[in-house]
């Protein structure tokens, strides 16, 4: 059933304009993927804001579009510069860039790209096995407490996963998300919280700008601190045969193993699509026969890479389409892009929009089709637009970002917001404090207040609801396993119990 | 993010006093808001206005200690000698490339968007922003500031109808 519902949304999708968009956002999805500097999220958020005025059905793919791209991108300029464009790419740089220095760099390239290919249907297909069951269950057992929860937990996971030093600062970058989200009038009483006097703050704070400027400005911040290095590219490639397909062939059980790495670490909540490459290669080193060529040109090494990362879309994109919680950073900036447009991802998004998982996997399934195409294409014009001095790309990235915020409401003062964000963005990366909770509080923050004033309304402000209720038992018990799991006792006695 | 495991610590440090600092303000203003929804709207504390907000701030103010008592934990101190090294490091070549960037995008948003046409503001953020990284010879910059420009105001205003600042 399901997937003849996924046929008829693939022939639904093949209008010349959902076609040219995707091919379009694919091409510029790689072109950003690859760019150091630049990355699937900052594409997602960028693009978000520049396709306010579009309609849903044209917007959706592109910002699909440049997800699958920019995943695949960044492999371009780990095999040709040995500089991975984005993180999900550096476990590919490995092996790669000693592939392009022998002097195969095109067929890593075109094993990158199927290995990519690959990844993405194999997402596609476990997405649309697994989302309707999920959503059904959701729809039935979810009401203002679970809804509550649900919020909590995915601020406190994203949180827990998406910080480099310590989980307690992804939690704090959470709540300073919630407390943004409070800003404006509240829907109850409609009294103004937060506002200090303010009228540009009555209607609270957008969230696409605060997304622009959080990932965009600290990146271009970064990326141009310090001088950057001369860039030596090793874009040659043998006049001999390459032997594609007998190299897919030989990697089968890679392939197929990747790929369930891949959605299997996209589907965590907040994970996402750096863990789930290294993981994947991690594995297939472990069960190589020739392991010491990792390293050293394996094309085991980037096929497992490439494979999990863009099978990590499919993945992430599960939590996000049935629990409204974003399996990675990207998927967080695409749920707030969904609800830019009206589409409420969550245990209510099939009643409200039942095909729209299927929509979403026919897209992807020609995105997929259109990596395989504009990859092809793009691969020699890549080594050129690698050279292009960042001193030069970003300050366009900043003139962007700029029309990326002022389009939402057309407001100036979303320009000064968006800047402000980055700034503060800046400053708390530097601390290792990291975005992807925040927004994911800001977007979340307003799920999360209604639903509670609700629950207790209902229940006469008693909290058993919370604890009566078998899937928001549950979530109270993850939230709580998600805090106490991160406490250095809990982990001493974990490992006491389990020395191995 | 800082690499130096020991000046991280120290940031931690003041951070979590800072955000302790701010959380308890903003408890008090959300307690502020429960009195005031409860004498005016008549509402009971679990439906008022400032019930989660003041929730979000106890925590935040939970989290702020924890992260200051942590670091304590880990040897972070703050004395004077540190306030000298952040002062030193403000003017570091680094810093100093930051403000640029900065300055740069400040005196685009804040002063050229609205004073000038977005098109000759964009030129002249691009081209100012390019130069003073020394992307490659004025000439060719100018070229580039003044193609992208216009590209940008082509494609969004008049193909895609977006209107811009």
């Amino acid at each position: 059933m399901g997937l003849v519902i996924l046929f008829e949304e693939l022939i639904a999708s093949f209008r010349w304009d959902i076609l040219l968009a995707l091919f379009g956002s694919v091409s510029l999805g790689v072109v950003i993927g690859a760019l150091p500097g630049l990355s699937a999220t900052i594409g997602i958020a960028l693009l978000s804001g520049l396709t306010y005025n579009f309609p849903t059905e044209l917007a959706i793919p592109i910002l699909i579009g440049i997800y699958v791209g920019a995943i695949y991108g960044g492999s371009i300029s780990a095999v040709l510069i040995n500089i991975p464009g984005t993180g999900a790419s550096a476990a590919t740089a490995l092996d790669g860039f000693p592939l392009a220095r022998r002097g195969e760099a095109l067929k890593a390239l075109y094993l990158t790209r199927f290995a990519s290919f690959l990844g993405t249907i194999f997402g596609i297909m476990v997405l649309i096995s697994f989302t309707p069951l999920i959503s059904r269950l959701a729809e039935r057992s979810f009401a203002s407490p679970e809804f509550f929860l649900l919020a909590i937990f995915g601020i406190i996971i994203c949180g827990s996963l998406t910080s480099e030093d310590k989980p307690i600062k992804g939690w704090i970058a959470g709540m300073i998300g919630l407390m943004l989200s409070f800003i404006g009038l509240e829907e109850i009483y409609g009294y103004q919280r937060f506002t200090f006097g303010q009228p540009q703050l009555l209607n609270g704070i957008e969230f696409i700008p605060v997304m622009i400027g959080i990932f965009g400005i600290p990146q271009i911040i970064t990326t141009l601190k310090t001088k950057p290095d001369i860039l030596h590219s090793a874009a040659q490639q043998t006049k001999k045969k390459m032997g594609l397909a007998k190299e897919l062939v030989k990697n089968w059980w890679n392939i197929l193993r990747s790929g369930m790495i891949g959605v299997g670490v996209g589907a965590v909540p907040g994970v996402g699509e750096d863990i789930a490459s290294w993981m994947s290669y991690d594995r297939a080193k472990k069960s190589s026969k020739e392991p010491e060529k990792f390293g050293k040109g394996s094309y085991e090494g980037i096929i497992a890479s490439e494979t999990a990362n863009n099978a990590c879309i499919g993945g992430a994109i599960i939590p996000l389409l049935t629990l409204a919680v974003p399996g990675s950073a990207p998927a967080a900036v695409l749920l707030g892009a969904m609800y830019l447009h009206g589409i409420r991802p969550g245990p209510m998004l099939n009643l409200e929009f039942p095909r729209f998982t299927y929509q979403m996997s026919a897209i992807l399934l020609i995105a997929a089709l259109a990596l395989l195409i504009c990859g092809l294409l793009l691969s020699g014009v890549m080594a050129r637009v690698l050279k292009v001095k960042p001193a030069i790309l970003l300050p366009l990235v900043g003139a962007l970002c700029v029309v990326g915020s002022y389009v939402i409401s057309i407001n100036t003062f979303d320009i000064y917001l968006m800047f402000i964000a980055g700034l503060i963005g800046f400053v708390l990366f530097q601390m290792g404090y990291p975005p992807a909770p925040l927004i994911l509080g800001l977007i979340l923050g307003p799920l999360a207040d209604s639903n509670l004033r609700r629950t207790l309304l209902e229940s006469d402000g008693s909290l058993l609801p919370f604890f009566t209720r078998p899937i928001s038992l549950i979530f109270v018990l993850l939230i709580l396993f998600s805090i106490l799991s991160q406490m250095k006792w809990w982990k001493r006695l974990w490992s006491r119990k389990h020395p191995s | 993010m800082i690499q130096n495991k020991k000046t991280l610590r120290k940031t931690d440090l003041a951070f979590g006093a800072v955000l302790f600092v701010l959380a308890l303000f903003f408890l008090g203003k959300s307690l502020q808001m429960n009195r005031e929804a409860m004498d005016v709207f008549g509402s009971v504390l679990y439906t008022a206005p400032g019930f989660l907000p003041a929730i979000v701030s106890i925590i935040l103010m939970i989290l702020g200690l924890t992260l200051m008592i942590s670091a304590w934990r880990e040897g972070a101190r703050l004395s004077i000698g540190d306030f000298r090294a952040a002062w030193g490091a403000m003017k570091s070549n680094t810093a100093i490339r930051i403000y640029g960037i900065v300055a740069m995008f400040g005196v685009y948003i804040f002063l050229l968007i609205g004073l000038l046409p977005f098109a000759v503001a964009t030129f002249l953020y691009l081209f100012g922003f390019m130069l003073l990284f020394k992307a490659g010879h004025w000439l060719k910059l100018l070229f580039i500031s003044a193609l992208s420009s216009l590209a940008i105001v082509y494609v969004f205003q008049e193909l895609v109808n977006i209107p811009l600042p």
